[in-house]
């Protein structure tokens, strides 16, 4: 576990010139990184892409990291802003595939038992809008506080606040709408 | 449900607020069967979401695919490969009309002369020209060259490159 001022010296270094030492800070920040991005594109493969264009991108701004904000936020900030880019760069690939997954979800619901909420909650994310899921995903993690998850998706406290709340009741609502659907069904 | 909002309860659901609080709506969700339900709904989604989201892994090679590619995939990012094909279909179509042009002889009449020894400015250092010959013909052929560079810059950087690239990296 490194400090923050010992993590300044590593960065100040790796300016310098020690290239190899940005491993460190690598091996580090992947996993939190890959999870962003994961939950932003969907896809295992791709996020790795991404969180790799993510590190390598920072690895390019280092010089420019003003050291206001934490490191991680910063680098994490980066890493959702590629995976953002990214996904709408390749927003039909992603809409015909997400479009393939509610199919295969809508058949496996009828092979699976009819109370298993959790089908439907999984049906219900897709419908979030991307802001909202990516929110109230990292929400839930909790690896980071709140402050720093909204600085991590350049968002204000107060609309994360909101977009969690509001994210968990539309699933709620969905849910109940999909229950009372298969109630009638019966 | 007139006493309760769904953001109490799920700031009941987060351990939020009050002891006095969380009392009043566990006393509501006993009590109260449109409350219990929708407690139930949002508990659902509540435990759902905390068991989808640990973090994830990714691969072992990880570390050394960044480290490998801090100096190789820099080129042209801002343009993706559609974007690119894009731009390189317009160089392609105004170099093709502009050749069409030259071909037909449009551009022949058009040559003239710019008078510069009119213009008064002192100058005994260098002699230059009395006038400078313009000839559009040339300067079109001169664009059409360099829209070519351009194209075959294009096509390396953001079309043949990240497709050899993605492929190299899919086999390995």
């Amino acid at each position: 576990m490194i400090t923050t001022q010992e993590e300044y010296n590593l960065i100040d270094r790796i300016i310098a010139g020690e290239e190899a030492l940005y491993a460190t800070l690598v091996d580090k920040y992947k996993n939190y990184a890959y999870t962003i991005a994961l939950k932003v594109v969907e896809n295992r493969a791709e996020a790795e892409e991404v969180a790799q264009d993510g590190f390598i991108k920072a690895f390019h701004y280092l010089k420019k990291f003003n050291r206001e904000a934490k490191f991680s936020t910063w680098l994490y900030r980066i890493v959702f802003n590629t995976a953002i880019s990214y996904k709408r760069k390749n927003k039909q690939q992603f809409q015909s595939i997400e479009n393939s997954i509610v199919e295969y979800a809508e058949r496996a619901d009828n092979e699976i038992e009819k109370e298993d909420k959790r089908v439907f909650i999984n049906q219900a994310m897709k419908k979030l809008s991307e802001a909202d899921r990516v929110a109230v995903q990292l929400y839930y993690i909790k690896e980071y506080s709140l402050e720093e998850t909204a600085e991590i998706l350049n968002q204000n406290i107060n609309t994360l606040k909101v977009r969690v709340h509001r994210a968990r009741q539309r699933l709620a609502d969905e849910l109940k709408r999909i229950l009372q659907e298969e109630a009638l069904t019966l | 449900m007139e006493n309760i909002t769904d953001d109490q309860l799920l700031n009941f659901l987060d351990d939020k607020g009050s002891e006095a609080e969380r009392d009043g709506v566990r006393k509501l969700i006993s009590t109260n069967a449109e409350v219990k339900k929708r407690v139930e709904e949002l508990h659902a989604v509540h435990s759902f979401l905390q068991n989808q989201n640990k973090i994830e892994q990714p691969s072992k090679i990880f570390t050394e695919k960044v480290m490998s590619g801090l100096h190789t995939r820099q080129a042209f990012t801002f343009l993706s490969p559609r974007n690119g094909l894009l731009l390189l279909a317009g160089l392609s179509v105004a170099s093709g009309l502009a050749v069409m042009m030259v071909s037909t002889g449009s551009f022949d009449q058009w040559h003239t002369f710019f008078n510069i020894g009119q213009i008064p400015i002192k100058n005994n250092l260098l002699k230059l020209p009395t006038s400078i010959p313009f000839d559009l013909k040339l300067t079109v052929k001169i664009f059409v060259l360099i829209n070519v560079v351009i194209g075959f810059v294009l096509l390396d950087r953001t079309i043949l490159r990240p497709f050899f690239q993605r492929r190299a990296e899919r086999f390995s």
